[in-house]
Parts: C-alpha cells; structure tokens; sequence
C-alpha cells in the first residue's frame, strides 16, 4: 500500500537511509515530501529503481537535492521543487512525469541530468538547466504572482523541446523546438531550429539558428532578430503583422517573407 | 499578362468599354479605382478565368456582385479589397495557393467570400465573411493596423489554423483547427460553431457558446462558457497565471485540467 513520507534528514544525507524519513523510505508508488524543517539536503544517489507518485519539495526547503556532481536518479509522475536551494535530478522510468518549478533560486533551482522524457515542465520562478539529449514534450515557462524583475524564471536549455509555451521569462534554447508560442513579456534566443513560431505580446525573439521557422507569425510589438549572428540563413515563410519587427540581413537572409504593413500600405 | 482597369462605362462585366477594350483574362491583374462610379453587378460568372491580381481600391465605394451573384473566378493569386463597398466573390479553386487582403477603409466594408476559399486570409480592417462552404482555408491571419478600422471576421467556412490578433472572429457555422494564438482579441463561438484548439495569451476574450474546445491553453485573457446553457465538455485544458476561466461547473466538465496557479499554491486570478 502506497504511503507518504517525510525527508527529516535526522542522521545522514542518505536517501536509503530509514532513520531520515518520518514513515520510512519511500519505494515506488509512494509520495516523498521534504520538510521544510530538515535540518539537510538529500545526496546524490541512484535510486532508478524507484518510481514515486509524488516527490515534494516546499518553499521554505534550503538545502540541496544531489549535487552537482551526482544527481538524485529517480522517477516519479509529479514533481514540485519550490525549495531556495538547489535540486539536481536524473529522471528516471517512465516518460509520464510533470514537473512544476518555483523556487527563489536565480542560479540553479533545477539541474537536469540527461534522463528519461519529460511529458511537461512549468517553470514560474527560477533557473532551470536542460542539457543535451532531454527531451521535453511541453515546456511553460509562465508567471506567478511575483512579476518582479529579479523573480523571471530562466531556462537554459540544450534538450529537444515539442512544445515551448512561455509569457514571461527567458529562455536560451540549444536544442530543437518543434512550436514555440512566445506570448507576453517573453523574451527568446534560439541557437537551435524552431519550426514553427508564433509570437504575440511584446515578445521579443533573438534567432540564432540558419534554417528553420516553417512558419513564424509576429504580432504587433514583437521583435524577431536575426543580426545577433552574422551568417547566412535560410529560413522558411515569416509572416510580419503591422507593426512587427523582423531584423535581418537583406544580403544573407533568405525567406518567404509576408510584410503585411508593406503588402497592404499601411 | 495585362493591367486592366476598370473604367465605370456599365455594370457589365463583358462590356469591353469598362476595361478599356479587352475583357480580363488568365493571369491579367485588374484593379476597381477610387475613381469607380458604378460597380460590377451583370455577367459576373467568369469562372474560367485565373487573374493573378484582383485590387479594389482605397476609397473605391462601389459594390462589386451581391448577395447569391457574387462575381466568379476560377481563382486569383492575390486579392486585396481596400475599398469601402461591398464584395462578393466566389472563387472556384481558391484553395490553389491564393492569398486574399480584407483592409476595407470603412464601416461599410465588407468582403463576403463563397466557393473554395483561398489558402491564406489576412483580415487587416472591415468586415469579412467567409462563408465558402467548399475546400479550407489553411491558414487565417486577423491582424489589425493602426489608423484602421478593427476587423471583424465571420468564419462560416473551414479553417486549420488562425491567428487572431486584433478585432473579432466569430464562428458561426464554420470551424477552426486550432487557434494558434488569440491575443488582445475577441473569439466568439457559437452553439453551431467549432474551434477544436485555443491557445489564448494577455487580453483574449473567448466568448465559448459552442462545445469544447478539446485543447485549451489559457496563458492570459478570459475564457467564458456562461453565455450558453448546454453541456460542455473540455478534454485538455492548462489554466496559467493572468488567465481566467468563467463557467458554471454543472454545466462545464473539464476531463482534465492543468489549473498551474492552484497547482502552485499561487493566488486565485
């Protein structure tokens, strides 16, 4: 029978360890929460056989998960990691697993090992690492009820995302993007392709890639900025809705490009 | 391939004295001129011919067709009705690649578009009606510009995807794939509409009197279901901070939704 348990952190940083739990140590099916109260963080461990409903770290929580040298191998179908220290995580077993991060944590919050697929992340407050080979299906990057400057989420990302989500915050993607929706005050840089991308908001979208967007659509008060880097591109349809922006190098930039402004006159 | 203006001698398409002796044939690009006294309203079936520009003019008033004799083309590469009358075009292939411009300058503007609608649709200003009931518009594209008058689109036909910026769409008796974003905007469904996938962003309004949709991501504006008192079902729906969802719950069934400011312990928006 499924139970739920506590990270005190009594004796030991070690996750296998009985005595640092409340109700003993969690195994697959269980919910493992962290208490707030601990008086440590949990080790790097491996723990892949493991496959929790819930693992639970609070607001409050000041210590690290793992470290940056040995992740915490587990899986589990939810995770939420608010806590002001650090989590460094290896998701292992299936790819069922969403994950919500809103943590004061500006450098780290979250420091993903390359693991098994995440199906989706929210990301409210906090710096997230995705390294190479993570996939992600659907990424958010969102706000919370804390719209200060010094609390936009950040994601740093090499992974192959599907579905990139975001109204707030920054992102630097590596990685491939399959849609991207950059809504709101959400700023963007792609280093690798997107296919396809729909900007609305103020929006502003650094674009780094030489091939891709398939098809990109901005709306009025967005940017897409393709001068960062000087290199040739060729990229597909952009469709420029009056009062866009659409940076790029007339002599090196190759596109289907719908200047709606121009088109109509306006 | 010709220019062929249209000089206001008669109603009659045919007459060659309105285009200034030869009638406009496959790839010609014709223009209705600010100057138009008189529209085209008798002979409007040219359903064999292809223009590859059809251009109505900023401050032409005429109407062009009516309502059941709308002016018929096999299809046109580029249309754009900037004028303030009225235009009623049927196109036979529209869906061949065209692009159509809805800039109307006036209240009166209004472009009614039946037959096989182009693949793409830019309504910029005044009024459009989709109301083909043959092939689909790939891709609608409902963005206003400054110092014109705010679009008003009236989907009655097939759309996979739009992108509603500005102004309002109402689905009537038509359907869309997947709004692909709504922003500072205005989506009205009715009962015998259908948009299936929404993603909604700051100042959406989604007036939701139709059923569904199946996928919902709300990261700003209002969604609202209480304007219609049917049984709804919305299979997939995430609910972001700065967005709220208006619904009577015995009357609305979400079979799964993401609510992240809950989730997050955030408070109610």
């Amino acid at each position: 029978m499924a139970k739920t348990t506590s990270w005190l952190g009594t004796t030991s940083g070690a996750f296998a360890t009985a005595g640092n739990w409340d109700n003993g140590v969690p195994v697959t099916g269980d919910t493992a929460l962290v208490s707030a109260s601990a008086v440590r963080g949990i080790d790097g461990s491996d723990q892949s056989a493991v496959l929790l409903a819930k693992f639970f770290v609070p607001e409050g929580f000041e210590y690290d998960v793992g470290s940056s040298s040995t992740p915490l191998r587990i899986g589990t179908s939810l995770a939420e990691f608010y806590g002001q220290g650090s989590v460094y995580w290896k998701n292992e077993g299936a790819a069922t697993e969403t994950v919500y991060v809103n943590s004061t944590n500006q450098a780290d919050a979250l420091v993903l090992t390359a693991g098994s697929a995440i199906s989706a992340m929210v990301v409210g407050r906090g710096a997230v690492t995705i390294p190479a080979s993570q996939s992600i299906s659907v990424l958010h990057i969102t706000r919370t009820n804390d719209l200060s400057l010094s609390a936009r989420p950040s994601v740093e990302s090499l992974g192959a995302i599907s579905n990139l989500w975001m109204h707030w915050g920054s992102i630097i993607q590596g990685g491939t993007t399959l849609n991207a929706y950059c809504f709101g005050s959400s700023k963007a840089q792609f280093d690798g392709v997107v296919t396809n991308l729909v900007a609305a908001g103020a929006a502003e979208i650094d674009y780094r890639a030489a091939t891709g967007l398939t098809v990109a659509i901005l709306k009025a008060g967005t940017l897409l900025d393709t001068t960062k880097l000087a290199i040739s591109r060729t990229l597909g349809g952009i469709t420029v809705c009056p009062g866009a922006e659409f940076r790029r190098f007339d002599n090196i930039t190759t596109c289907t490009l719908i200047d709606l402004a121009r088109r109509i006159g306006v | 391939m010709a220019e062929r203006r249209w000089q206001s001698n008669s109603s009659d398409y045919n007459d060659v004295l309105n285009w200034g002796g030869t009638v406009p044939q496959n790839g010609d690009d014709i223009t209705i001129p600010a100057s138009a006294t008189i529209g085209p309203q008798i002979g409007l079936d040219q359903s064999s011919v292809s223009p590859s520009l059809f251009h109505v003019e900023e401050g032409c008033t005429v109407d062009i067709g009516a309502p059941g004799n709308p002016l018929i083309y096999n299809t046109i590469s580029d249309t754009e009705h900037s004028g303030a009358g009225a235009f009623y075009l049927n196109m036979v292939s529209g869906g061949s690649g065209g692009a159509l411009y809805c800039v109307c300058d006036a209240d009166d503007g209004l472009l009614y578009v039946t037959g096989d609608p182009p693949d793409y649709v830019f309504a910029v200003s005044g009024e459009l009606h989709m109301a083909a009931t043959a092939g689909t518009c790939d891709r609608l594209v409902v963005c206003p510009a400054s110092g014109k008058q705010l679009p008003l689109v009236i989907v009655d036909s097939a759309v996979t995807d739009a992108y509603v910026f500005g102004g309002t769409v109402e689905v009537r008796q038509g359907s869309i794939v997947i709004v692909q974003a709504i922003s500072g905007a205005s989506l009205i469904v009715s009962p015998a509409g259908s948009v299936t996938s929404v993603y909604s962003d700051t100042g959406a309004v989604l007036d939701w009197n139709g059923s569904g949709p199946a996928f919902l991501v709300a990261m700003g504006g209002v969604c609202d279901w209480t304007g219609s008192a049917a049984l709804r079902t919305v299979t997939d729906a995430r609910r972001f901070a700065g967005a709220t969802l208006t619904y009577d719950s015995s009357l609305v069934t979400f079979t799964s939704l993401m609510d992240v400011p809950v989730i997050m312990g955030l408070p109610a928006s």
